[in-house]
C-alpha cells in the first residue's frame, strides 16, 4: 500500500516539476516573440525603440545588451543628423546673408551703370557700393573660416609668442577704425615680455574678431584692452562702455547663427564670435562675456601660460 | 515608418450637456517637441487623457505609433511615458521603492535603470525618505523620473514645469531639450504660458474652447507673425537702392520670389509705393503684418491672452 502512495507521490511531484517547465518555457517563448517583434521594428528603423525585460526572467540580460547597442548607434545616428542639420542651416543663413547685400550693391552698381546718377552722387554711390563690396568679401571669408574651423582644416602652427607685443601691433592697426568710429581707447599692456604658445595667426583672428563686434555693435564710446597674468594663465580682456547684452541672451552669444538684430542685416554675421571661441579652445584657453546693460561690456580671454 | 507618432481625426469628448474636446485633429511628428497652447480649461489635459486611454473617446479616433489607439491596448503603454495631473505615488515609501514598483510592472531596459532615472531628475537613489515628506517640486521631479525610467519613445506632458522653482524650470527645459535633441524622443507638452513654450516647442497647436485653432512649426507661425511689410516688386536691385537712398531704411532682407521683407511698420507704405512707382519698380503686392505672436494669440484666443 505504502508503496502505491510512495508512487502516487513521485508522479504528482514529477507532473508538477512538468508543468512547472512548461510554463517557464511557454514563458521565455511569449518573450522570445516579444524581443523578435521589437528587433523588427528597430530593424525597420525605428531606433527609439527598446526591449523591456523583468529582471528575474532569464532573457533579462540579453535585453539589456541588445538596448545599449541600440542606445549606442542612436547615439552616433543622432550627432550625424545633428551635424547634417547644422549644416542644412549655415547653407540657408549663407544664401540670406549673401543675397541681401548682393542685391543691395547690385542696386548702386545699376544706378551708377545706367547713368541715373552723377558727379557728386555718383561718387558717392560708388564708395557705398566699394564699401559694401568689401564687407560682402569680409563676411564670405569668415564663413570659409568657419568651415575650416569645423573640418578641422585649420592648421595651426603654434610657437612661443610675445602677447604684449603682438596684441600691441594688432591694436595699433585698429587706432584709425577707433577714431573713425568715435571710440576713446584705454590700452593697458605691459612692455615687459610675456611669452606664451600662440598661433599668430589665430591669435590675431580673435582679437580682430572682438574688437569688431565691439566697433559695430557696442554703439559705445571707449574701448578698453588690458592684458594681465599670473602664475599660470593670461588674462586679456576688451571691455566697452556701450548698450551691453541683454541676461537672457549671454548664453547664446556665441552660437555661431545668433544674432541679436533680428533683420540680420546689420553688419558682421555671428560667425565672429563662434570663430573665435573655437579658436580660443583650440589654444586650450576660454572665453567668457559680463554686462551690464547700458552700461559696459566685457569680454575675457583666458590662454594658459607656457611653462 | 510613418512620420506621424500621434494622429487624431474628430477628436471629441463630450460631458452630458458639455463639449470639452471638439473635432480636434491633432498631428505630431516624429521626433519633434509638439506644444498645445491654450488657456485653462481649454482641453488639453482631457486630449492628453483620452490619448492614454485614462478617459474615454466620445468620437472620433486616435493613431498611435500608426495604429489605431482602443482602450485598453496596453502594449503601447510601455513605449509612452506620462505625467497627466498629479500622478500617485506610495506615501509611505521612497522614491526608489516607489520607481521600483514601477519597474516590476512595466519591465526595465537596463539593469540600473532606477537609479539612471533618479540621477537624471537629481534625487537620491535609496535612502529614506518617503515621498509623503517630499515638497511639490520634488514630486514632480519623481515624476519625470517615472516618465523616463522605461526609456519611452513618446513622452506626453501636462504642465510639466508646474509647480517648480526658476532653476527647476530650467533645468526641465534642458532635460526636455536633451531628450529630443540627443535621443530623438517624441515630446508633447502642454502649457498656457506662450514664452515657456516658444523656447521649446518645434511645432504647436493652439487650443481655445475644446477647438483646435491652428497647428504647424512654430518657426512658421513667429515669420509670419512678426511686425513687418511684405513687397514684391521688380526690380528688386533697384528696389533696395531706393529704400536705402531715399528712405535710409536697412533693416530689410531680401526673399524668395522677388521680395522685401522690411522689419519696421512705423513707415508710411503708401510713401514707399508711390515713390517706387515714380521710379518705374513695378509692385505687385503688398502686405502688412503689424501683430507680434502674442498679440496673434490674443487674438484667435478671444482678448484676453493667455493667462
Amino acid at each position: 500500500m505504502k508503496y502505491l502512495y510512495l508512487l502516487i507521490g513521485i508522479i504528482a511531484i514529477l507532473a508538477f516539476c512538468i508543468l512547472f517547465l512548461i510554463s517557464k518555457l511557454i514563458g521565455a517563448k511569449k518573450q522570445s516573440d516579444y524581443i523578435v517583434s521589437v528587433l523588427d521594428d528597430i530593424e525597420q528603423g525605428n531606433m527609439n525603440r527598446r526591449v523591456l525585460a523583468f529582471n528575474n526572467d532569464m532573457t533579462s540580460n540579453v535585453c539589456y545588451k541588445i538596448n545599449a547597442i541600440v542606445s549606442h548607434c542612436q547615439e552616433q545616428l543622432m550627432q550625424n543628423t545633428s551635424i547634417e542639420q547644422a549644416n542644412r542651416q549655415i547653407m540657408t543663413s549663407l544664401s540670406h546673408d549673401v543675397k541681401t547685400p548682393l542685391t543691395s550693391l547690385l542696386g548702386y552698381m545699376d544706378a551708377i551703370q545706367s547713368g541715373v546718377v552723377s558727379g557728386e552722387e555718383k561718387d558717392k554711390y560708388i564708395e557705398i557700393a566699394w564699401r559694401k563690396a568689401y564687407d560682402l568679401k569680409e563676411y564670405v571669408d569668415m564663413l570659409f573660416d568657419w568651415f575650416k574651423l569645423n573640418s578641422n582644416e585649420w592648421q595651426f602652427s603654434f610657437e612661443a609668442i610675445d602677447i604684449n607685443e603682438l596684441t600691441r601691433n594688432i591694436i595699433i592697426g585698429w587706432i584709425p577704425v577707433f577714431e573713425k568710429s568715435g571710440f576713446n581707447y584705454d590700452i593697458s599692456i605691459e612692455d615687459k615680455e610675456l611669452c606664451l604658445q600662440l598661433d599668430t595667426k589665430a591669435y590675431t583672428r580673435i582679437i580682430n574678431n572682438l574688437l569688431n563686434n565691439v566697433v559695430l555693435h557696442s554703439s559705445g564710446s571707449l574701448i578698453k584692452v588690458g592684458i594681465e597674468h599670473d602664475k599660470n594663465h593670461v588674462t586679456v580682456s576688451i571691455i566697452d562702455n556701450g548698450k551691453g547684452i541683454p541676461q537672457s541672451s549671454i548664453p547664446y552669444i556665441f552660437d555661431r547663427l545668433y544674432k541679436q538684430d533680428k533683420a540680420r542685416n546689420t553688419k558682421g554675421s555671428g560667425l565672429g564670435l563662434s570663430i573665435a571661441q573655437e579658436l580660443i579652445k583650440a589654444h586650450n584657453g576660454s572665453i567668457s562675456v559680463q554686462s551690464v546693460q547700458n552700461e559696459r561690456t566685457a569680454f575675457i580671454v583666458h590662454l594658459p601660460l607656457a611653462r | 515608418m510613418s512620420d506621424y507618432i500621434i494622429k487624431t481625426h474628430n477628436l471629441t469628448k463630450r460631458y452630458s450637456e458639455q463639449t470639452a474636446v471638439n473635432n480636434v485633429d491633432l498631428n505630431v511628428r516624429r521626433g519633434r517637441i509638439y506644444g498645445i497652447l491654450g488657456r485653462n480649461g481649454a482641453g488639453k489635459t482631457t486630449i492628453m487623457k483620452m490619448l492614454m486611454g485614462l478617459t474615454s473617446i466620445t468620437s472620433g479616433e486616435a493613431l498611435i505609433f500608426n495604429k489605431p489607439f482602443k482602450k485598453g491596448s496596453r502594449d503601447i503603454y510601455s513605449r509612452i511615458g506620462c505625467i497627466i495631473e498629479n500622478p500617485f505615488f506610495y506615501p509611505n515609501l521612497t522614491a526608489t521603492e516607489n520607481l521600483n514598483v514601477m519597474a516590476r510592472l512595466r519591465g526595465i531596459t537596463r539593469k540600473n535603470a532606477v537609479e539612471k532615472a533618479l540621477e537624471t531628475v537629481g534625487l537620491p537613489y535609496n535612502d529614506n525618505k518617503p515621498v509623503s515628506k517630499y515638497s511639490l517640486g520634488m514630486k514632480q521631479r519623481l515624476s519625470i523620473a517615472n516618465a523616463i525610467q522605461h526609456e519611452p519613445e513618446l513622452l506626453i506632458l501636462d504642465e510639466p514645469i508646474n509647480g517648480l522653482d526658476a532653476i527647476g524650470i530650467v533645468e526641465m527645459r534642458n532635460l526636455i531639450k536633451e531628450m529630443s535633441a540627443k535621443q530623438g524622443k517624441t515630446i508633447m507638452i502642454s502649457s498656457h504660458i506662450l514664452s515657456e513654450i516658444s523656447l521649446l516647442a518645434d511645432d504647436i497647436g493652439i487650443i481655445n474652447n475644446g477647438t483646435l485653432l491652428v497647428e504647424g512649426s512654430f518657426a512658421e507661425l513667429d515669420k509670419k507673425n512678426r511686425k513687418y511689410i511684405l513687397l514684391q516688386v521688380s526690380p528688386i536691385e533697384k528696389a533696395c537702392n531706393l529704400l536705402e537712398q531715399k528712405f535710409g531704411l536697412n533693416n530689410y532682407s531680401v526673399e524668395d520670389g522677388q521680395s522685401i521683407r522690411i522689419y519696421s511698420i512705423d513707415i508710411d507704405v503708401a510713401e514707399i509705393v508711390k515713390t517706387l512707382a515714380l521710379n518705374d519698380i513695378a509692385v505687385t503686392s503688398i502686405q502688412t503684418c503689424t501683430d507680434s505672436l502674442e498679440d496673434y494669440f490674443k487674438k484667435i484666443t478671444g482678448g484676453e491672452g493667455i493667462a
